[in-house]
């Protein structure tokens, strides 16, 4: 993947916006008739992208866009490094890259609008399984951290509620078995010890409770939780 | 004649707690730490009750209940499972398996003994 291809795609795959709606093709020609063939041609393979027209002559910013279509050589130098790929209409050879941006001539012979609009559809589908690779990558890893921080959680727990249950036996045996040796302070000290413990353990109950309730609201159908209709 | 419950867990500071709370409670109590000689001490104690933790090394809690069921020797006996897992689902794992009572981690030693008693009065 390009620099500027792969900008797109970190673009696209933050924002959450198909590729297809973002990345626009900016057509750079001063002649009407070349924009309509292109228009024509791509309606033909039933694609209907989002053309933005520039004049080869004047100037005005192209920006960022998936595939810029120039009309002769003339208009390389309108080129913008955040265009993925330029298509060129012209005879002569040209350089593979111009400015960071990847360059496919086609010669002006017969067919040259259709052989354009396929590059550009075929370009801007690269782009979309780009953009959902990249989305995926990122769900992926979030996944992955959540399934980290779930098995800490799990793990945490497990060894907080053995400790807990021992401070809580040891305590309540304490207070039982040795009632009458303890001494008015120690007692006073060792009840209040169980008392926080109990405290700790009813919080520990009620945490995995909220748990089991949020965990079945999310498995509620829509409608049930009033957020919408049943089918 | 006290009523005598074998406690399988292969933590023996959690064991010789759980057998504290039971003998308080009035219970004889048997402490085990191998999972793998469970019949071998069933058969030798006859206990009234297995009170087995579910986390443990080799053979856990579920597998052991499950096979201790299944076996015309041991499998009227009741178990009682302990374990962390607090989700209904482990608690209907742990019905599944066999088990007649399930307790969960932290527990007081009412909540021990009531689920003991529940279970074998």
């Amino acid at each position: 993947m390009s620099e500027s291809s792969a900008a797109v795609v970190r673009a696209a795959a933050k924002s959450g916006e198909s590729p297809l709606e973002q990345a626009r093709i900016v057509v750079i020609s001063d002649d009407r008739e070349f924009v309509n063939s292109l228009v024509v041609s791509c309606g033909r393979l039933r694609f209907s992208p989002d053309f933005t027209e520039c004049s080869v002559a004047s100037g005005g910013w192209i920006g960022s866009c998936a595939v810029a279509i120039a009309d002769g050589t003339g208009a390389l130098a309108r080129l913008e490094p955040g265009v993925v790929l330029a298509i060129v209409i012209c005879d002569e050879a040209l350089p593979e890259v111009w400015k960071g941006v990847r360059v496919v001539r086609v010669p002006s012979s017969p067919g040259w609008a259709e052989q354009t609009a396929a590059l550009a559809r075929e370009s801007l589908l690269r782009l979309q399984a780009q953009v959902r690779t990249a989305a995926l990558e990122q769900q992926v890893r979030e996944m992955e951290r959540y399934a980290a921080l779930g098995r800490f959680i799990v793990e945490a727990r497990h060894a907080l509620g053995n400790a807990l249950t021992g401070v809580l036996g040891h305590s309540e045996l304490l207070l039982l078995e040795a009632h009458e040796e303890l001494q008015g302070k120690t007692r006073m000290q060792l009840e209040a010890i169980r008392a926080m413990s109990l405290k700790i353990h009813d919080t520990f109950h009620r945490l995995s409770s909220l748990d089991m309730e949020l965990r079945a609201a999310e498995q509620k159908p829509e409608w049930e939780a009033g957020t919408g209709m049943p089918q | 004649m006290p009523k005598k419950v074998l406690i399988v867990d292969d933590s023996q500071a959690e064991s010789r707690l759980i057998q504290s709370l039971l003998q308080v409670a009035g219970y004889a109590a048997v402490a085990l730490s191998d999972p793998h000689r469970i019949e071998q001490t069933a058969a030798a104690e006859q206990p009234n009750l297995i009170l087995m933790d579910v986390v443990m090394p080799g053979r856990n809690g579920f597998q052991a209940c499950r096979e201790l069921k299944n076996s015309a020797e041991f499998g009227a006996i009741p178990i009682v499972l302990i374990s962390s897992k607090s989700g209904e689902s482990d608690r209907f794992w742990g019905k599944q398996q066999g088990a007649d009572g399930y307790v969960v981690k932290p527990f007081t030693g009412e909540d021990l003994v009531g689920e003991v008693r529940r279970v074998i009065g």
